[in-house]
């Protein structure tokens, strides 16, 4: 009787322990895991870098609210190294960690590899700089948090009407060459009905200094009233270097691509003077904006630059569509933001269309005494 | 049995009340003996991993100090160096610093205006770029000497640099630092090798600038741990913190100079499994040793259980009477002393049945087998080989007269003295009992008619025919004996033959004593009549059944002329049972019975009152003879009833005659003496009865206070035929004569022998020639008037 009574206990202890190791093994996760991919090293990594920075603010401020659905955010980095290959293998790692969102992919040149990818998977990507017109109108799983090159071109032409450009040379960059693309054809058409013609000078490497000569010295003899420069913003101020020492002066114009705080420590004097387009009001008084401002320079000691703003609101764009689905699926998200039509930005509301196009002000700025001076708003 | 509760206790299994405490205590002491190697090699473990890591991050923070002070050397040894060189050279001089001292990817020597001047002259295609954008432009240009710059990507490499620049004699230097110069600067530093220990350097916000994954600082990325590693830094110290995420161990410290943040982790925890092996050893061995002990008490408490099995057994075994079997020597000392003391009580306890079987079995005092004995091995007593079995029982007869006259411890060594003689006579065929008090009984293995029994009882009875000397006084004593002979088929039990042979006793008893009888059929029809006249003759006296008949006594001159002296009360019983019972018969049951004290106060009551009224009435002096027994004469109160009885009846004593047998000389003689010469002193006349049939001796005789002898009939009736008879008769009244005594005959039943005893000098007389016994008081009173006419 008493061994069939320990027997009795012991088995019954055994039994509690393999229960509670099951009960552990079935525990759910209780994060939410939010994928970012973008370049982060190397030249022309200030998009990405920045960008993650911001996210990094957005997660933070995001997790120690308690996150999203009681549950922690968890970001996972990835670096595509500029490469549409390598940001592909990213997304795959990224589905298979058991990310349903993808922040990232902060230039144009990785739409055409991406998004397929995410319309396959039924896996949201919101891209906080990805500006490809082509993008637009399109029912996939993109949501953008920049307008399409459209609206840069548009603010660009307008800038060269002002000043009263009669020709304008293009100088683009290989690299991202489908955003050069897209905002030359756009920008030629806007300025197809003005007393401005458009030349586009062949896209070449800038950081072959060969190359980069080359195209100098054509500026040099061509003299352009104005030249628009589509590269990043490292290549945009070595150029500009470039242009300085051969003495090549022309009123330069620039995507809100190069628009970063590279550009202007990079270019130096070389810069000064200089157009360019973002969707930042630097001059904003929006208390989030400030709060988020002052965030960002003590956690990272510099100031945030529109891709640091663009990747903060996407995080929190997707932190609150989940919080109004109550729900982690991607589809589910997707309509959740489509449907939600709006969205208030850290200085201003935006509007999310039902292909997940947005629409924000657009504003024109000028490089002066080393700092971006906005001289226009535009829509 | 084992878990059942008794009260409020719960009785336990010792075994398992022993294996399971031992079980928890081995559990406990193997558990505590766990936690403290365990936990004491953990700790001298971690412990020593402590000293070596902070010994280790102190080393790495003074290199990377050393570093970064020799980079800011070299920065100032460019500007010495190319100070008063020619511009053309100075890039040359550049390289040449920079490859003997390779810290920095590039050097840059800027004008005033932020203007690159010189470089390393790979990067020649930057000289003229403006740097005044440049946070270290900046800052120098502000007024520092020295800028430490947070991590950027070079726009001349495309690689993640941090810049050192200084304010120079004439222009501002700055150098790229190679991370990975730095990575190896901590690399050489942790040339142990410890794959667990990882060293981090971060600048003011976080940003990694070295560490064990150098993409981390290429993508500029932020430490998560950063918020610890810059509270728990301080002011340049060292601070140890422990996490608990990978159970790692966090140092941490501040840079002098570039104030940056360095951390080093030492996954300690990866340290400790490199030892599990040594936990798995000692867990193994403490399992082992656990298992071992384990075994060991359930082995000793199996042994103690099975020593207390045999305990167990051992006591339900002297339970049942079984006390020869010992315990034997076990391996415990402490069992062992209690076995020997149980064994000794055991031992005790048999020795002890033994003794009280012995006693029981035998008689003490005279080494026979005892009643015990007989009555529980009676069957195993008879032997086989014969075809019966007697069964002699004998008593001695008047023993009690001889525990009173001489004592207890007299009377036990007669007792002695005949069983000796009684066990003489037994052989191989017979086997002698004391059966208690004097009485004895031998199972003799007979022939049918029972010879061997008849020989024995003869030879017994014949053993004490001779006097008995014990204590130096002679003692004459005869038993009497009962034998029963019963095939042994028909042997029922010895309750059965005992009751056959005391049957068979009591007829000797009541033959005469001193003979033996054999039990026959018509004896219990004998027994069961005295049994039956005992329980009746307590309700005689009550139920009027009881009457004094008066025999005459007369003075006798001539056979036909003789004078009435006086009457003998004679009693009888008119039974309503069993008729007229002769007082030969009842008289000894009533004595057996002790009824003998009533019916002899009552006979002694009615003759007194009777010879009252007789003198009375008659105005006579007749003297009235009453029979006194023994027995009744030596109670204590008998004096003081007769004086009572002659106060109430107011009879005059010497119309009283007390007649006594020779058997008082049997009771308590002394006694007997006092009582007779009280009697004597008040008047009343003492009769000697029956003298001459008893066995008394006439020293006796000398000094009992009689006044009287009464000749026994048996004398009488042979007077006229044997001579022997006359010649005693003569001699008992030349006695009488010689001693003053009156003599009476009794008996009397012809002239001849009424002449007879004239001649022997014997003149009073009674008897059936003379009157025979007369019943009724009416016809008393015609006798007296029919011899007051005859005279």
């Amino acid at each position: 009787m008493r061994k069939k009574r320990c027997v009795i206990q012991v088995t019954a202890c055994i039994l509690a322990c393999l229960l509670f190791c099951l009960l552990c093994s079935c525990k759910k996760p209780d994060v939410v895991r939010v994928g970012f991919s973008a370049s982060l090293t190397g030249f022309n990594s200030e998009l990405g870098v920045s960008g993650l920075y911001g996210a990094q603010v957005a997660v933070d401020e995001i997790n120690s609210n308690g996150g999203i659905l009681e549950k922690q955010i968890e970001l996972i980095v990835l670096d595509d190294k500029s490469s549409p290959e390598q940001a592909l293998k990213n997304d795959l790692i990224l589905v298979d960690a058991g990310c349903d969102f993808v922040v990232g992919h902060m230039t144009s040149d990785m739409a055409e590899t991406v998004i397929p990818f995410f319309s396959e998977q039924k896996k949201l990507l919101i891209s906080p700089t990805m500006a490809l017109a082509s993008l637009e109108g399109i029912d996939d799983f993109l949501i953008r948090l920049i307008p399409s090159t459209d609206a840069q071109a548009s603010m660009i032409a307008q800038g060269v009407e002002e000043i009263g450009a009669h020709n304008l040379l293009i100088v683009s960059s290989s690299y991202n060459k489908v955003f050069a693309e897209s905002l030359s054809k756009r920008l030629t058409a806007e300025l197809g009905n003005t007393k401005t013609s458009v030349q586009i000078f062949p896209s070449f490497d800038f950081r072959s200094s060969a190359q980069a000569e080359q195209a100098i010295e054509y500026i040099g003899s061509s003299k352009p009233d104005c030249i628009v420069l589509i590269c990043a913003a490292d290549d945009a101020a070595r150029f500009a270097q470039m242009m300085r020492i051969n003495d090549v002066k022309a009123v330069v114009f620039l995507p809100a691509w190069a628009m970063t705080t590279d550009l202007l420590q990079h270019g130096g004097e070389a810069v000064e003077g200089f157009y360019g387009v973002n969707y930042i009001d630097y001059s904003s008084s929006a208390p989030q904006y400030l709060e988020f401002r002052d965030t960002f320079l003590g956690k990272f000691g510099s100031e945030p630059n529109f891709a640091s703003i663009l990747t903060y609101e996407s995080i929190m764009l997707l932190a609150q569509a989940i919080e109004q689905a109550q729900s982690t699926d991607a589809v589910i998200i997707k309509n959740q933001i489509i449907t939600s039509r709006s969205f208030r930005g850290l200085q201003s509301e935006l509007i999310i269309n039902q292909f997940g196009d947005i629409t924000r002000p657009t504003y024109l700025y000028q490089i002066l005494g080393g700092s971006y001076v906005k001289l226009e708003e535009g829509q | 049995m084992l878990n059942s509760k008794k009260g409020n206790n719960r009785v336990r299994s010792l075994f398992y009340t022993l294996i399971n405490t031992n079980v928890v205590i081995i559990a406990l002491i193997i558990g505590a003996i766990a936690i403290i190697a365990i936990g004491g090699f953990r700790y001298y473990l971690i412990q020593n991993i402590t000293a070596k890591d902070l010994l280790l991050h102190r080393n790495i923070k003074e290199d990377i100090e050393e570093m970064a002070s020799a980079a800011t050397d070299i920065l100032k040894y460019v500007d010495r160096a190319t100070k008063d060189a020619a511009q053309e050279n100075v890039n040359e001089i550049i390289k040449s610093i920079n490859q003997v001292n390779p810290s920095f990817k590039n050097i840059e020597i800027l004008d005033h205006n932020g203007d690159v001047i010189a470089t390393l002259p790979e990067y020649s295609t930057d000289l003229g770029f403006s740097r005044s954008g440049e946070e270290f432009f900046k800052a120098i240009d502000n007024g520092k000497k020295t800028y430490w710059g947070i991590p950027i990507v070079s726009s001349t490499t495309g690689d993640t640099t941090v810049t050192i620049s200084i304010k120079a004699s004439e222009h501002i230097i700055v150098g790229y630092l190679d991370l990975r110069a730095i990575q190896q600067v901590i690399q050489k530093s942790n040339a142990v090798g410890d794959v667990y220990l990882s060293v981090v350097l971060l600048d003011q916000f976080g940003r990694y600038i070295s560490g064990p994954d150098m993409s981390l600082a290429e993508q500029r990325r932020v430490s998560k741990d950063f918020p610890i590693i810059r509270d728990q830094a301080g002011d340049l110290s060292t601070k140890s913190y422990s996490t608990t995420d990978q159970m790692q161990f966090l140092y941490t410290g501040r840079v002098e100079g570039p104030d940056w943040y360095i951390a080093l982790y030492d996954d300690y925890g990866e340290t400790l499994n490199v030892y599990r092996p040594v936990y798995y050893l000692i867990g193994v061995a403490l399992f082992v040793v656990a298992v071992f002990a384990f075994l060991g008490s359930y082995s000793t408490s199996k042994k103690v259980e099975n020593e207390i099995q045999q305990f167990i057994k051992y006591t339900a075994s002297l339970s049942s009477g079984q006390y020869d079997s010992p315990i034997p020597n076990n391996r415990f000392r402490e069992f062992n002393y209690l076995a020997s003391n149980m064994n000794q009580m055991a031992q005790s306890i048999l020795e002890r049945d033994r003794s009280l079987h012995t006693l029981a079995y035998y008689d003490s005092l005279t080494g026979l087998y005892s009643r015990t004995a007989l009555n529980q091995d009676f069957l195993l007593f008879l032997k086989e080989g014969n075809e019966a079995v007697s069964l002699v029982y004998i008593d001695l007869d008047d023993f009690k007269s001889i525990n009173d006259s001489y004592g207890h411890s007299f009377g036990d060594k007669v007792l002695s003295s005949i069983a000796e003689r009684i066990l003489s006579l037994c052989n191989n065929e017979s086997t002698a009992f004391r059966f208690g008090g004097d009485e004895f009984v031998i199972l003799v293995n007979d022939s049918i008619d029972g010879k061997r029994a008849l020989d024995f009882a003869k030879s017994a009875i014949d053993s004490t025919r001779t006097n008995i000397s014990v204590q130096n006084r002679e003692v004459y004593i005869s038993l009497s004996a009962g034998i029963c002979t019963l095939a042994r088929g028909a042997i029922i039990d010895f309750e059965q033959m005992l009751q056959f042979a005391d049957i068979a006793l009591y007829s000797a008893k009541r033959s005469g004593k001193g003979v033996f009888t054999f039990y026959e059929p018509t004896m219990d029809i004998q027994q069961r009549r005295a049994t039956d006249i005992k329980q009746s003759i307590r309700s005689a006296i009550v139920k009027g059944e009881l009457y004094l008949c008066y025999q005459p006594q007369l003075h006798v001159h001539t056979s036909t002329d003789y004078r009435l002296r006086g009457f003998e009360a004679l009693l009888r019983w008119n039974s309503s049972e069993f008729g007229l019972i002769p007082p030969a018969e009842f008289i000894p049951l009533a004595e057996e019975t002790g009824v003998i004290f009533q019916i002899g106060l009552w006979v002694f009551q009615e003759a007194c009152s009777f010879i009252l009224e007789l003198n009375r009435n008659f105005k006579s002096n007749y003297v009235m003879s009453i029979n006194i027994s023994p027995k009744q004469l030596v109670r204590a109160d008998f004096v003081e009833n007769v004086k009572r009885i002659v106060r109430e009846t107011e009879v005059q004593c010497n119309w009283l005659e007390l007649e006594i047998t020779e058997g008082v000389l049997l009771e308590n003689v002394e006694v007997a003496i006092n009582h007779l010469s009280e009697l004597r002193s008040i008047g009343i006349s003492i009769s000697m009865d029956d003298f001459g049939t008893g066995f008394s001796s006439l020293s006796y005789i000398h000094q009992l206070p009689i006044n009287t002898l009464k000749i026994d009939r048996s004398f009488i009736s042979k007077l006229e035929s044997n001579t022997v008879s006359e010649k005693m008769v003569e001699s008992i009244s030349l006695l009488a004569n010689n001693l003053g005594l009156t003599l009476i005959a009794e008996g009397i039943e012809t002239s001849n022998q009424a002449n007879k005893l004239l001649d022997l000098g014997c003149y009073v007389m009674q008897g059936f020639y003379f009157s025979k016994p007369i019943e009724g008081k009416e016809q008393v009173y015609q006798y007296i008037e029919s011899q007051a006419h005859s005279i």
